[in-house]
């Protein structure tokens, strides 16, 4: 099954996700190829009720800006495009207030899709990868 | 609370933070209709609107550009 949208060129990539755990949230997310694992904000952990504070070791997070501290937690299911992979691993970690985004979508989510960014058509085609199977 | 049509709710509120309670979604899971429980320029407020309702389905929006064009953003 595949399944587009269109994006504009230059801007975010910021696909329909959806996370479901305790409840459901769709947040704003960013596909980010560059990221090797996903991220949430501590804010989305408590809206789809994940008690982050509690669960989780801690890791190291590294960024071109730095090191520092998070706290990893396990999301029961995410969905990109309506596509829903199981037991997804994140990050909880707070992003700058004044970015209008609640986390990133990093490899170890995106390696279960086959992802087509067409520039010309500003269109992101989804289809799952043979790994997710 | 009224069900309302979210892609023209969104319409409505540029440069705002959303917060729908979702009552149906389309093929590619992108919520269509809804009820409108917060809108306005805080995450903050919208958190403490969402942890107070604490619906089973939330849409969380933002309909301005996520990085402002004074930012320089390496995710």
């Amino acid at each position: 099954m595949k399944a587009s949208i269109q994006f504009r060129r230059g801007h975010l990539l910021l696909p329909p996700v959806r996370i479901e755990h305790r409840r459901s949230s769709s947040p704003m997310m960013a596909i980010d190829t560059g990221a090797r694992i996903t991220l949430i904000t501590p804010r989305v952990a408590e809206e789809v009720g994940l008690d982050w504070a509690a669960v989780g070791p801690r890791v190291q997070l590294v960024g071109v800006t730095g090191v520092t501290n998070a706290v990893e937690v396990q999301l029961k299911r995410v969905f990109l495009m309506g596509l829903g992979v199981d037991n997804v691993r994140a990050i909880c970690y707070p992003l700058p207030p004044r970015l209008g985004l609640d986390g990133i979508l990093g490899l170890n989510f995106l390696q279960y899709f086959n992802l087509d960014i067409n520039h010309d058509t500003e269109t992101v085609t989804v289809e799952r990868s043979a790994h997710s199977a | 609370m009224d069900t309302v049509d979210i892609p023209k709710v969104l319409k409505k509120h540029p440069e705002e933070w959303l917060l729908f309670e979702v009552l149906e979604r389309d093929e590619l899971d992108r919520p269509i209709q809804g009820r409108l429980l917060y809108h306005g320029t805080s995450r903050d407020e919208l958190h403490e609107v969402a942890m107070e309702k604490l619906c089973p389905d939330n849409y969380i929006v933002f309909t301005g550009d996520p990085i402002p064009p004074d930012l320089v953003v390496v995710l």
